[in-house]
Protein backbone atom coordinates (compact mmCIF):
# COMPACT_ATOMS: atom_id res chain seq x y z
CA UNK A 1 0.00 0.00 0.00
CA UNK A 2 2.78 2.46 0.95
CA UNK A 3 4.85 1.62 -2.17
CA UNK A 4 1.84 2.18 -4.46
CA UNK A 5 1.10 5.60 -3.02
CA UNK A 6 4.75 6.75 -3.32
CA UNK A 7 4.88 5.88 -6.99
CA UNK A 8 1.53 7.55 -7.46
CA UNK A 9 2.93 10.64 -5.81
CA UNK A 10 5.99 10.64 -8.06
CA UNK A 11 3.92 10.32 -11.23
CA UNK A 12 1.51 12.95 -9.98
CA UNK A 13 4.37 15.35 -9.37
CA UNK A 14 5.88 14.59 -12.77
CA UNK A 15 2.63 15.32 -14.57
CA UNK A 16 2.26 18.61 -12.71
CA UNK A 17 5.82 19.56 -13.66
CA UNK A 18 5.14 18.77 -17.31
CA UNK A 19 1.94 20.82 -17.24
CA UNK A 20 3.73 23.74 -15.63
CA UNK A 21 6.48 23.50 -18.24
CA UNK A 22 3.95 23.59 -21.06
CA UNK A 23 2.14 26.55 -19.51
CA UNK A 24 5.43 28.39 -18.98
CA UNK A 25 6.60 27.85 -22.57
CA UNK A 26 3.22 28.98 -23.85
CA UNK A 27 3.24 32.23 -21.88
CA UNK A 28 6.87 32.99 -22.77
CA UNK A 29 6.16 32.49 -26.47
CA UNK A 30 3.03 34.63 -26.36
CA UNK A 31 4.91 37.33 -24.46
CA UNK A 32 7.52 37.50 -27.21
CA UNK A 33 4.86 37.59 -29.92
CA UNK A 34 2.89 40.37 -28.24
CA UNK A 35 6.08 42.38 -27.78
CA UNK A 36 6.92 42.13 -31.46
CA UNK A 37 3.30 42.93 -32.47
CA UNK A 38 3.54 46.16 -30.48
CA UNK A 39 6.92 47.05 -31.98
CA UNK A 40 5.66 46.29 -35.47
CA UNK A 41 2.59 48.46 -34.97
CA UNK A 42 4.76 51.38 -33.84
CA UNK A 43 6.79 51.05 -37.04
CA UNK A 44 3.70 50.82 -39.24
CA UNK A 45 1.97 53.78 -37.60
CA UNK A 46 5.12 55.88 -38.05
CA UNK A 47 5.26 54.97 -41.71
CA UNK A 48 1.59 55.80 -42.17
CA UNK A 49 2.04 59.16 -40.45
CA UNK A 50 5.05 60.15 -42.51
CA UNK A 51 4.29 62.32 -45.52
CA UNK A 52 6.64 64.71 -47.26
CA UNK A 53 6.09 66.98 -50.23
CA UNK A 54 8.56 68.74 -52.46
CA UNK A 55 7.89 72.49 -52.66
CA UNK A 56 10.68 73.35 -55.08
CA UNK A 57 9.56 74.70 -58.43
CA UNK A 58 9.98 72.05 -61.15
CA UNK A 59 9.55 74.68 -63.88
CA UNK A 60 12.70 76.46 -62.82
CA UNK A 61 15.73 75.63 -64.95
CA UNK A 62 18.56 74.63 -62.66
CA UNK A 63 22.12 75.72 -63.20
CA UNK A 64 24.61 72.99 -64.10
CA UNK A 65 27.38 74.77 -62.22
CA UNK A 66 25.61 74.86 -58.85
CA UNK A 67 24.85 72.02 -56.43
CA UNK A 68 21.31 70.69 -56.55
CA UNK A 69 19.22 72.01 -53.68
CA UNK A 70 15.65 70.98 -53.05
CA UNK A 71 13.08 72.26 -50.54
CA UNK A 72 10.86 69.67 -48.88
CA UNK A 73 7.93 70.21 -46.56
CA UNK A 74 6.76 67.84 -43.82
CA UNK A 75 3.07 67.37 -44.62
CA UNK A 76 2.62 64.37 -42.31
CA UNK A 77 1.47 64.22 -38.71
CA UNK A 78 4.73 63.51 -36.90
CA UNK A 79 8.18 64.99 -36.60
CA UNK A 80 11.18 63.47 -38.37
CA UNK A 81 14.74 63.52 -37.07
CA UNK A 82 16.60 66.12 -39.07
CA UNK A 83 19.78 64.36 -40.11
CA UNK A 84 21.25 63.19 -43.36
CA UNK A 85 20.59 59.53 -42.53
CA UNK A 86 16.82 60.10 -42.48
CA UNK A 87 16.83 60.68 -46.24
CA UNK A 88 17.45 58.19 -48.99
CA UNK A 89 18.21 60.05 -52.19
CA UNK A 90 18.53 58.61 -55.66
CA UNK A 91 19.58 61.21 -58.20
CA UNK A 92 19.57 60.21 -61.86
CA UNK A 93 19.78 56.57 -60.84
CA UNK A 94 22.70 57.00 -58.45
CA UNK A 95 22.32 56.64 -54.69
CA UNK A 96 23.66 59.78 -53.04
CA UNK A 97 25.70 59.18 -49.93
CA UNK A 98 26.71 61.23 -48.07
CA UNK A 99 24.46 64.20 -48.67
CA UNK A 100 26.18 67.56 -48.42
CA UNK A 101 23.79 69.09 -45.90
CA UNK A 102 20.23 69.20 -44.69
CA UNK A 103 18.91 72.11 -42.67
CA UNK A 104 15.59 73.63 -41.72
CA UNK A 105 14.77 76.94 -43.38
CA UNK A 106 11.79 77.73 -41.19
CA UNK A 107 13.60 76.98 -37.94
CA UNK A 108 17.37 77.05 -38.57
CA UNK A 109 19.41 74.86 -36.26
CA UNK A 110 16.47 72.67 -35.24
CA UNK A 111 17.11 68.95 -34.77
CA UNK A 112 13.53 67.94 -35.50
CA UNK A 113 11.62 68.42 -38.71
CA UNK A 114 8.15 69.20 -37.43
CA UNK A 115 4.91 69.07 -39.43
CA UNK A 116 4.63 72.24 -41.52
CA UNK A 117 8.36 72.96 -41.50
CA UNK A 118 10.43 73.18 -44.64
CA UNK A 119 13.97 71.86 -44.98
CA UNK A 120 16.54 72.42 -47.68
CA UNK A 121 18.57 69.49 -48.90
CA UNK A 122 21.90 70.12 -50.60
CA UNK A 123 22.99 67.07 -52.56
CA UNK A 124 26.58 68.11 -53.08
CA UNK A 125 26.44 67.24 -56.79
CA UNK A 126 25.64 69.36 -59.81
CA UNK A 127 22.80 68.46 -62.15
CA UNK A 128 23.33 67.03 -65.60
CA UNK A 129 22.57 69.05 -68.67
CA UNK A 130 18.99 68.41 -69.76
CA UNK A 131 16.54 66.20 -67.85
CA UNK A 132 17.18 65.21 -64.26
CA UNK A 133 15.21 63.03 -61.91
CA UNK A 134 15.40 62.91 -58.14
CA UNK A 135 13.77 60.44 -55.74
CA UNK A 136 13.61 61.36 -52.05
CA UNK A 137 12.51 58.67 -49.60
CA UNK A 138 11.82 59.29 -45.92
CA UNK A 139 10.41 56.43 -43.83
CA UNK A 140 9.14 54.67 -46.93
CA UNK A 141 7.38 57.76 -48.32
CA UNK A 142 8.88 58.36 -51.75
CA UNK A 143 8.62 61.64 -53.66
CA UNK A 144 9.75 62.23 -57.22
CA UNK A 145 11.10 65.52 -58.51
CA UNK A 146 11.95 66.03 -62.17
CA UNK A 147 13.52 69.13 -63.62
CA UNK A 148 15.71 70.47 -66.39
CA UNK A 149 19.12 72.01 -66.06
CA UNK A 150 21.29 73.94 -68.45
CA UNK B 1 -3.80 9.21 -12.05
CA UNK B 2 -7.24 10.71 -11.57
CA UNK B 3 -6.34 13.88 -9.75
CA UNK B 4 -3.16 14.58 -11.74
CA UNK B 5 -5.20 14.87 -14.96
CA UNK B 6 -7.42 17.50 -13.42
CA UNK B 7 -4.51 19.35 -11.85
CA UNK B 8 -2.41 19.49 -15.02
CA UNK B 9 -5.43 20.50 -17.10
CA UNK B 10 -6.08 23.28 -14.63
CA UNK B 11 -2.46 24.46 -14.87
CA UNK B 12 -2.54 24.45 -18.64
CA UNK B 13 -5.83 26.35 -18.73
CA UNK B 14 -4.43 28.90 -16.32
CA UNK B 15 -1.44 29.30 -18.64
CA UNK B 16 -3.79 29.79 -21.61
CA UNK B 17 -5.76 32.48 -19.78
CA UNK B 18 -2.53 34.26 -18.89
CA UNK B 19 -1.32 34.11 -22.47
CA UNK B 20 -4.60 35.44 -23.82
CA UNK B 21 -4.51 38.22 -21.24
CA UNK B 22 -1.10 39.29 -22.55
CA UNK B 23 -1.93 38.92 -26.22
CA UNK B 24 -5.27 40.70 -26.38
CA UNK B 25 -4.17 44.15 -25.11
CA UNK B 26 -1.09 44.06 -27.32
CA UNK B 27 -3.13 43.28 -30.44
CA UNK B 28 -5.87 45.78 -29.66
CA UNK B 29 -3.41 48.58 -28.81
CA UNK B 30 -1.44 47.90 -31.96
CA UNK B 31 -4.55 47.93 -34.11
CA UNK B 32 -5.75 51.19 -32.53
CA UNK B 33 -2.35 52.82 -33.03
CA UNK B 34 -2.27 51.99 -36.72
CA UNK B 35 -5.92 52.98 -37.13
CA UNK B 36 -5.28 56.38 -35.52
CA UNK B 37 -2.39 56.97 -37.86
CA UNK B 38 -4.58 56.03 -40.83
CA UNK B 39 -7.38 58.37 -39.66
CA UNK B 40 -4.93 61.25 -39.44
CA UNK B 41 -3.56 60.48 -42.87
CA UNK B 42 -7.02 60.19 -44.41
CA UNK B 43 -8.08 63.50 -42.85
CA UNK B 44 -5.03 65.17 -44.33
CA UNK B 45 -5.79 63.62 -47.72
CA UNK B 46 -9.35 64.90 -47.60
CA UNK B 47 -8.11 68.38 -46.72
CA UNK B 48 -5.67 68.23 -49.59
CA UNK B 49 -8.44 67.26 -52.03
CA UNK B 50 -10.46 70.26 -50.87
CA UNK B 51 -7.58 72.69 -51.18
CA UNK B 52 -7.03 74.75 -54.32
CA UNK B 53 -5.25 78.04 -54.90
CA UNK B 54 -4.83 80.18 -57.99
CA UNK B 55 -2.47 83.04 -58.78
CA UNK B 56 -4.62 85.99 -59.79
CA UNK B 57 -1.97 88.68 -60.09
CA UNK B 58 1.80 88.85 -60.21
CA UNK B 59 3.54 92.21 -60.23
CA UNK B 60 7.09 93.37 -59.61
CA UNK B 61 6.58 93.82 -55.89
CA UNK B 62 3.78 91.46 -54.90
CA UNK B 63 1.79 88.37 -55.72
CA UNK B 64 -1.94 87.87 -55.16
CA UNK B 65 -3.28 84.34 -54.74
CA UNK B 66 -6.94 83.37 -54.35
CA UNK B 67 -8.14 80.46 -52.21
CA UNK B 68 -10.37 78.67 -54.70
CA UNK B 69 -10.85 75.57 -52.57
CA UNK B 70 -13.23 74.82 -49.72
CA UNK B 71 -10.78 74.65 -46.81
CA UNK B 72 -9.34 77.47 -44.76
CA UNK B 73 -5.59 77.86 -44.97
CA UNK B 74 -3.09 79.33 -42.54
CA UNK B 75 -1.23 82.42 -43.70
CA UNK B 76 1.82 81.80 -41.53
CA UNK B 77 2.52 78.38 -43.04
CA UNK B 78 2.46 79.41 -46.70
CA UNK B 79 5.79 78.99 -48.48
CA UNK B 80 7.10 81.42 -51.04
CA UNK B 81 9.97 80.72 -53.39
CA UNK B 82 11.41 83.13 -55.93
CA UNK B 83 13.61 81.46 -58.54
CA UNK B 84 13.61 78.38 -56.33
CA UNK B 85 15.12 80.36 -53.47
CA UNK B 86 13.13 80.07 -50.28
CA UNK B 87 11.85 83.37 -48.92
CA UNK B 88 11.47 83.70 -45.15
CA UNK B 89 7.96 83.56 -43.79
CA UNK B 90 7.57 87.21 -42.93
CA UNK B 91 4.09 87.88 -41.48
CA UNK B 92 4.33 91.64 -42.01
CA UNK B 93 4.59 91.13 -45.77
CA UNK B 94 1.43 89.04 -45.94
CA UNK B 95 -2.14 90.25 -45.84
CA UNK B 96 -5.53 88.71 -46.56
CA UNK B 97 -7.92 91.16 -48.27
CA UNK B 98 -5.87 94.01 -46.80
CA UNK B 99 -5.81 92.60 -43.26
CA UNK B 100 -2.27 91.67 -42.17
CA UNK B 101 -3.25 90.72 -38.62
CA UNK B 102 -5.31 87.67 -39.53
CA UNK B 103 -3.81 84.21 -39.86
CA UNK B 104 -6.84 82.74 -41.62
CA UNK B 105 -7.11 82.56 -45.37
CA UNK B 106 -10.70 81.57 -45.97
CA UNK B 107 -12.22 80.21 -49.21
CA UNK B 108 -12.73 82.97 -51.74
CA UNK B 109 -10.31 85.39 -50.10
CA UNK B 110 -7.19 86.79 -51.70
CA UNK B 111 -3.78 86.64 -50.07
CA UNK B 112 -1.20 89.23 -51.02
CA UNK B 113 2.47 88.54 -50.36
CA UNK B 114 4.85 91.45 -50.92
CA UNK B 115 8.37 90.71 -52.05
CA UNK B 116 11.33 91.93 -50.06
CA UNK B 117 12.97 93.09 -53.28
CA UNK B 118 11.45 93.63 -56.68
CA UNK B 119 11.52 90.81 -59.19
CA UNK B 120 12.53 91.15 -62.81
CA UNK B 121 11.19 89.69 -65.99
CA UNK B 122 11.94 85.97 -66.28
CA UNK B 123 11.78 85.32 -62.53
CA UNK B 124 9.60 82.42 -61.41
CA UNK B 125 7.48 82.72 -58.26
CA UNK B 126 6.14 79.65 -56.45
CA UNK B 127 3.57 79.56 -53.65
CA UNK B 128 3.02 76.35 -51.65
CA UNK B 129 0.34 75.65 -49.06
CA UNK B 130 0.27 73.45 -45.98
CA UNK B 131 -0.62 70.26 -47.85
CA UNK B 132 2.16 70.73 -50.31
CA UNK B 133 -0.13 72.14 -53.00
CA UNK B 134 2.03 74.33 -55.18
CA UNK B 135 1.42 76.92 -57.91
CA UNK B 136 4.08 78.67 -59.95
CA UNK B 137 4.14 81.52 -62.39
CA UNK B 138 6.79 83.26 -64.40
CA UNK B 139 6.89 87.02 -64.29
CA UNK B 140 6.81 88.32 -67.86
Amino acid sequence: MAGVSVSHLIIFTASLVVAAGVAGTLTTGVDRISGSIEDGSIDVSQQVRTDITVVSDPGYTYNTTENVTIHIRNTGSQGIALQASSFDIIFNGVYQSPIESVDSVTEPGSATWRPGEVVVLDLGVTPEDGDNRLFVTVNRDEEKFEFRAS
Amino acid sequence: MGFSVSASTAIIFAGLFLAFGMLYPAVSNSYERVQDAEFDRDDAQLDRQNTAIEITELTQDKITVTNTGSTSLTVSTIDLLINNTYQDREPTLRSVEGNSATDLWLPGERLTISFESEIVSGDRVTVATEHGLRVSQEFL
